[in-house]
């Protein structure tokens, strides 16, 4: 996966989805509007999930590419492109959240599971 | 790793009499496993929370009142230790655990129980252990000599 033409979660295999797409509705009683029903202000903000799970051979390594990731987190203010591992495209995506989803555990090597998400117009 | 008729079989200060079989079993406590978008199969996948258990498999005969009146108790932990026969033109084979007992279980066989002077197997006694060592990393069976 590549953000702004960087690699991003580099050791995860990694599952995409897109949340729902549409139009922002606010109550017309909200807005002050006389009448029943809701008044269309705009596309609805979407987003896009990515799941997986970071692993290293050791925790020293695994820390270091979460903190990769959360640098990169920090550093996307701007919006940018994502392109996934199949190759689909979004543009002028920000990259807002990172969140480890469970433990870190201990096996064969040492792994986090992880949620990250993307938010932009998504037309 | 099947250890067949060992020589002899100590859990804290007791010697476990006519073990036939000790048997360490190794399986994953939970498995992680991860795909991608691009492909149905498996990418990742490893085991976490390993653990190593240990079977004694040992036949209680009439006259040994040791085995036959008392028990190791589910919880108790201790040190484990037996000595597994030559092989391959290798001498004996001490092995030492840190073990705790999770299970005392009896399998008796058909038929009456035998009754006489001359000792005859009444029961089959299985005790599982479960190993652990002190940090969770390193192999909890260790093989002294």
């Amino acid at each position: 996966m590549l953000f702004n033409s960087e690699p991003v979660f580099v050791s995860s295999p990694l599952q995409v989805s897109v949340e729902p797409r549409g139009v922002q509705l606010v109550s017309r009683r909200a807005l002050g509007v006389p009448g029943p029903g809701s008044v269309p202000v705009g596309p609805l903000e979407s987003g896009i999930l990515v799941t997986g799970r970071l692993q290293a051979g050791t925790l020293a390594q695994l820390l270091d590419e979460i903190n990769t990731v959360n640098l990169t987190l920090e550093e996307s203010s701007a919006p940018g492109q994502l392109v996934d591992d199949a190759g689909r495209v979004f543009d002028n995506v920000t990259f807002v959240r990172f969140e480890q989803t469970g433990p870190i555990v201990y096996g064969r090597v040492v792994s986090v599971p992880f949620r990250a998400r993307f938010v932009g117009l998504i037309l | 790793m099947l250890c067949v008729n060992p020589q002899s079989v100590w859990f804290a200060d007791v010697l476990l009499a006519n073990v036939r079989l000790i048997a360490v079993e190794r399986r994953a406590g939970s498995v992680v496993a991860a795909w991608a978008d691009t492909a149905p199969g498996v990418m990742f996948c490893d085991a976490v929370q390993v653990r190593t258990t240990l079977k004694v498999v040992q036949e209680l005969v009439t006259g040994d009142a040791e085995s036959l009146l008392s028990s190791p108790v589910p919880g108790e932990q201790d040190e484990l230790r037996f000595t597994a026969a030559a092989q391959n033109g290798r001498g004996p084979k001490v092995f030492v655990a840190r073990a705790c007992v999770v299970g005392v279980m009896y399998e008796l066989p058909p038929g009456p129980l035998t009754s006489g002077g001359s000792a005859a197997k009444v029961a089959v006694r299985t005790i599982s252990f479960e190993l652990t060592s002190q940090t969770g990393a390193a192999n909890p069976l260790l093989a002294i000599e």
